[in-house]
């Protein structure tokens, strides 16, 4: 086809698309939409990939490399260009055992100071940075915080880059600081106020808000180097630590900013100093100068995300496509008479196909645009709020014009894919029938139908049947996307089955139906559009519902609902847990939370039971006690627990259960009193308060007791055995009783847990208010806990939570029931075009006005009903598949320590009730706004252009 | 792309042989033309008269190729329509037949000049040489000065003319009118229908579709139609509106 008739056939649809203003803002704000989407994500993630420039900004401020001494001085390293803690490699440390040569032994034992000098450039001019992720509490206006300290000079100019410099002065005088803005946010101080690390005295003053533009939530301190790491050294239980601040980094400048090259970067590693220098970030040497193990593994879990984010555009670019082309369709069929005058003056097929398709170019193109520059001025406008929320500042705004390119070019095809239907049926129709405005209804095409059932039980069978994998399962994304689009396919023969009911049905609602099932050209794609959009909520509900009551059944309260549970840690003192610290440290928690909220109620004081006291003072030594259940669970550590079998077999054994659970908050073996009882567990029977006193094991799991016995196996750590390990066993009377929850597996007396051999390993308070503690309440007494030293962890019971699952039911549903209406009111708005003649029959026969609200209201409902019931089908598929995999996936393998982790998905729960209100309700919905906002008058009956 | 047409050997436009059109089957069969003849020339204005249901548009569709007959032959310009593809049907509409309509005649997408160039467009000429060609055709029509103006921008008569224009554009001269001035007041009607028996004089050749029997008095020749068949055939008399009876 020459140039001129397609010249010809987009002005045509060009100048039809400024006529026809309404419809075509429709389309191209459905195309623009996802474009926007798009295009902002594209923009922010190429904003926040960094220039190497810009990341050397940001690690060395003005210098030109980074010296990180924190890895084994002396021995010899290897590094990537562009360090990376994972790939570095100390190479006498690779093996079983760290063989360090003798000249790595030699430089080892050189003073810091005097290897640097070796390893660098003698006239390179080095800035101590003490960068630690440890954290300090420090006092705060409403008492004390945890923060990071860090000690760098930062009015020095080599710094410059590092932080941005938001209010007050660089620090100058001694014991000067400068405050992140999120520690000046968590702890309420202003830039001129002082604060205090606990334990020390030294006031320090805050001079100056700075920002790390590559992690703007920090909560960080920064002095002049050696000043906070000298105060906290002082502190003696720091001294000890194995992670005391000090200079462990230096930023380098050589004269005249001389390149830092590779090969003085291998210098630097063969002391045991990795760097990393701008030169080489900038310009990375070939793969061949590079250790190959430093190179990252090619990860896998990327290629399947891009599985699912191609398969979800995908799926969404279907969408518009289903929902855009009935707005194409009505188009062509509101020029049908002009799309025939163009045959009367010779246009052939192809050229009237290409005038609609031009509408889809135009369209697409406008869309596109539109969306692509939204998209750029989302960005830019909502860029600090991006920034503030990802944490990280943008390098630079980035657009790529080839990314944008792309995105348009998806924009573009969208609307020309959503043209090609109207398109063929357009250029299909006679020349004759276009000119005189008579439609013949045709019978489904039976190949697409037969297409549709194929593509439906194939992709139904790779969803359901598919291979499992264990890093997700593509099998079940392809699977579903093909039975989905098979269902579209056969969709036109549905619509034809569904207009066979009319017979039973009154008036409106028989005429409704017919002319759906007549007009499929229109009704097909958008009782698709709905389906495919309640199919993802269904598929996503169900699943989440799923797993919901699954998370639901296994949730295992760890003490009654309501009550606040206190968990005081042990606190040291020279190197061993001290038991008097350890006691005021409770004591002063305790008092601290019944001065907060007074009217918690009678306390329980319990302890957690261990065997051995693993404190490090002479004599102690370190166990584990456990009860032992009835019946034999094979040994799950050994090679031959990979076996599907075996873990499936043992899944199934009683046996294994206390090797299979989950981590959970339950505790194996306490001691405590009758109000321990009632607050922990729920039980208030005097009966069992008086077993306990006679000294026996209360349990609530028969599988615990055997001949009125409870087994207790105790094993004492690094002593002599078969594995290093010595194993015993204690027997000890027993009494089952039933609580309300199972906060402990076994609660003995103190005296009895003294007997046994066992001694407390941490103290808890349980309090059981008779009101719930509000979220206010929660907030202070946790506050309460952090003052007093935050040596403890609270906690209140609330049950089983939800979470978030319940908002994204409610924005699925949302989504789910916007897209459904607007197809819907799409393909009514189709339907009153091609009505109006049988409208005017209508009321020359006598029929009220209301007839035509009615029409309009059935027509909607039809579309919606029809696109919700079949949803519903194709979205247990997807559901049911992902379910299936779950159960059949185990999440973890046999570890060393013999527990594994079964995934506990669980049976497939369906939202019926969900299901019927999506059923029903969208029908119900689309039927009322349609009757809502269509006139009741008839307009007169006149030929349309 | 070849612009060179077969012309009849006797210098016809359009002729018409035996054409019979069925439409439906069995009990529902119905004959919308029997066995018609008709030749047309160029500088011929023929008008087909008839009651309606007679047939009258059913002829010009054939003769358009917008229908194919059950039987007999179509011919314009010596091609025969019933031997043609679908594609070379619409170059023939190209290139040798134009339609005018009772109404909605244009693209209300297109301005007048654009209408007109339609046809040469599609049909591959450059968009300028298709525009001074269409302006040409628009000055032959009177109404150049309304090239620029969207079709809701021009009146019945106008619009019309312009639909004249574009039906004989390029090198066609046949023009296929059905009812052009059914939606005209009469004053009007009469400028359209003059336009058009100029353009004959000027060479082309016209079968137009009426009722009005004041407007089939601009025709050279008048064809009345009853029940598909041509029941009377009249030449004109420069001097008297008397017809001769032509034998079927």
């Amino acid at each position: 086809m020459s140039l001129s008739a397609w010249r010809a056939a987009l002005r045509i649809a060009r100048r039809d698309a400024l006529r026809a203003k309404g419809r075509s803002a429709l389309i191209i704000a459905m195309i623009a939409l996802p474009v926007v989407g798009v295009t902002g994500a594209d923009i922010v993630a190429r904003s926040s990939q960094l220039t190497p420039q810009e990341r050397s900004t940001r690690l060395m401020g003005t210098a030109d490399a980074y010296v990180s001494t924190g890895r084994q001085p002396g021995w010899r390293l290897v590094q990537a260009p562009d360090p990376d803690p994972r790939t570095t490699t100390v190479l006498s440390q690779s093996g079983p055992k760290p063989t360090p040569t003798p000249e790595e032994e030699a430089r080892a034992a050189l003073p810091l100071e005097r290897l640097l000098k070796q390893a660098l450039p003698a006239e390179a001019r080095l800035l101590p940075v003490e960068a630690t992720v440890v954290s300090h509490l420090t006092s705060t206006s409403y008492g004390q915080g945890q923060t990071q300290t860090w000690g760098l000079d930062l009015a020095d100019p080599l710094a410059r880059g590092i932080t941005t410099l938001r209010q007050g002065s660089w620090p100058a005088a001694p014991y000067e600081i400068a405050a992140s803005t999120g520690f000046l946010t968590d702890s309420g101080l202003k830039v001129g106020q002082d604060t205090t690390l606990k334990g020390t005295t030294q006031p320090l003053r805050i001079t100056a808000e700075v920002e790390y533009p590559g992690d703007l939530k920090v909560s960080r301190l920064t002095g002049r180097p050696g000043e906070l790491s000298g105060l906290l050294a002082a502190l003696p239980e720091e001294s000890t630590s194995p992670t005391a601040p000090g200079a462990r980094d230096y930023l380098l400048a050589l004269p005249g900013h001389a390149a830092f090259s590779w090969e003085a970067v291998q210098n630097a590693n063969a002391y045991g100093f990795t760097v990393a220098s701008r030169a080489v970030l900038a310009d990375p040497p070939p793969a061949t100068a590079v250790s190959s193990s430093t190179r990252a593994e090619d990860d896998r879990t990327a290629f399947n995300k891009r599985t699912i984010a191609v398969t979800v555009v995908g799926m969404a670019l279907l969408e518009i496509v289903l929902l855009a082309g009935p707005a194409f369709a009505v188009g062509a069929r509101r020029s049908r008479r002009q799309l025939g005058l163009l045959a009367a003056c010779g246009g052939n097929r192809a050229h009237v196909r290409r005038v609609v398709l031009g509408g889809g170019i135009v369209l697409g193109t406008a869309g596109a645009a539109a969306g692509a520059v939204l998209g750029g001025l989302a960005v830019l406008a909502g860029r600090s709020w991006l920034e503030a929320r990802s944490g990280v500042r943008f390098g630079h705004f980035a657009l790529e014009p080839a990314d944008l390119l792309g995105i348009m070019t998806i924009g573009l095809v969208t609307g020309l894919l959503a043209a090609i239907v109207p398109a063929v049926q357009a250029a299909r129709q006679p020349v004759l029938a276009a000119l005189t405005g008579r439609v013949t209804a045709r019978p489904p095409a039976r190949w697409l139908a037969f297409a549709g059932a194929g593509l439906i039980l194939t992709g139904v069978a790779v969803a359901l049947l598919g291979r499992v994998e264990s890093t997700g399962s593509r099998s079940v994304l392809a699977g579903s996307v093909l039975a989905e689009l098979g269902l579209i396919a056969c969709t036109p023969l549905l619509v034809s089955l569904f207009g066979r009911l009319g017979r039973f049905l009154p008036l409106s609602s028989r005429l409704a139906l017919r002319d759906s099932a007549r007009h499929r050209g229109r009704t097909a794609p958008a009782v698709a559009a709905v389906m495919a959009a309640v199919a993802g909520a269904v598929a996503v509900l169900t699943f989440q519902s799923s797993s919901d009551s699954a998370s639901r059944s296994s949730y295992s309260a760890s003490a009654p609902t309501g009550a606040v549970v206190l968990r005081a840690y042990p606190v040291s003192e020279g190197g061993h847990v001290s038991a008097p610290a350890s006691a005021k440290n409770a004591t002063d928690l305790r008092t601290a939370i019944e001065r907060t909220v007074p009217d918690l109620g009678r306390r329980a004081d319990l302890a957690v039971l261990g065997y051995g006291a693993c404190d490090g003072a002479p004599g102690s030594f370190c166990g584990n006690a456990r009860l032992l259940i009835q019946g034999n669970c094979p040994d799950l550590s050994g090679p031959g627990a990979i076996d599907l079998g075996v873990q499936r077999a043992a899944a199934a054994n009683p046996a294994c259960a206390t090797l299979l659970r989950e981590p959970d908050d339950i505790r194996e073996l306490i001691s405590g009193d009758a109000t321990v009882l009632h607050n922990l567990l729920g039980v208030d029977s005097p009966a069992a308060t008086q077993a306990l006193d006679q000294g026996r094991v209360l349990v609530q799991d028969p599988r615990y007791l055997v001949d009125g016995k409870v087994v207790l196996q105790l094993t004492r750590y690094g002593a002599t055995g078969p594995d290093g390990n010595q194993l015993s066993t204690v027997s000890l009377p027993g009494t089952l009783v039933q609580g309300e929850v199972q906060g402990a597996r076994a609660v003995l007396s103190p005296t009895a847990a003294q007997a046994a051999g066992l001694l407390p390993s941490s103290t808890e308070s349980v309090w059981r208010p008779a009101r719930t503690l509000a979220s206010a309440e929660e907030q202070r007494t946790k506050a309460a806990v952090v003052q007093t030293g935050d040596h403890g962890k609270l906690s209140v019971e609330r049950g089983y939570q939800a979470g978030s699952a319940n908002a994204v039911v409610l924005g699925l549903a949302i989504a789910a029931a916007a897209v459904a209406i607007a197809a819907a009111a799409i393909a009514t708005g189709l339907a009153a075009t091609d009505t109006q003649g049988d409208l005017a029959t209508l009321a020359a026969v006598g029929a009220p006005p209301g007839v035509r609200r009615r029409l309009s209201g059935f027509q909607c409902a039809v579309v919606a009903g029809m696109g919700a019931v079949t949803g519903v089908l194709a979205g247990l598929v997807p559901a049911a598949a992902i379910q299936r995999v779950l159960n059949l996936g185990f999440t973890g393998g046999a570890g060393s320590s013999g527990s594994l982790q079964v995934a506990t998905a669980g049976p497939l729960v369906i939202p019926w009730a969900f299901l019927a209100a999506l059923a029903v309700g969208l029908p119900l919905l689309s039927w009322l706004l349609a009757a809502g906002f269509t006139r009741s008058r008839v307009p007169l009956a006149r030929r349309t252009e | 792309m070849t612009t060179t047409e077969i012309r009849d050997p006797e210098g016809a436009v359009l002729r018409l042989r035996g054409v019979s059109r069925v439409h439906g089957n069995g009990p529902n069969r119905v004959h919308a033309l029997r066995g018609i003849d008709l030749t047309v020339r160029p500088g011929e204005f023929v008008a087909v008269m008839g009651p309606s249901g007679s047939g009258k548009s059913t002829l010009l569709t054939l003769a358009g190729g917008l229908d194919s007959a059950s039987s007999g032959q179509v011919r314009v310009e010596g091609q025969d329509l019933g031997k043609l593809s679908g594609a070379a049907l619409s170059a023939v509409r190209r290139r040798a037949i134009g339609y005018v309509f009772q109404d909605f005649n244009l693209i209300p997408a297109l301005t007048a000049a654009e209408n007109v160039s339609l046809p040469r467009e599609l049909d591959g000429v450059s968009t300028r040489r298709a525009r001074t060609e269409a302006l040409s055709a628009l000055a032959e029509t009177g109404v150049a000065d309304l090239a620029n103006r969207f079709p809701d921008q021009l009146s019945g008569g106008q619009q019309q003319r312009v639909a004249i224009a574009r039906a004989l554009v390029g090198e066609r001269r046949l023009v296929l009118a059905d009812e052009p001035t059914g939606a005209l007041d009469s004053t009007t009607g009469e400028t359209v229908l003059a336009v058009l028996r100029a353009r004959c004089d000027a060479g082309a050749a016209a079968v137009m579709v009426t009722h009005d029997s004041r407007h089939a008095a601009w025709a050279d020749r008048v064809v009345m139609l009853t029940d598909g068949q041509v029941i009377e055939e009249r030449e004109r008399q420069d001097d008297s509106a008397a017809g001769t009876d032509v034998a079927r």
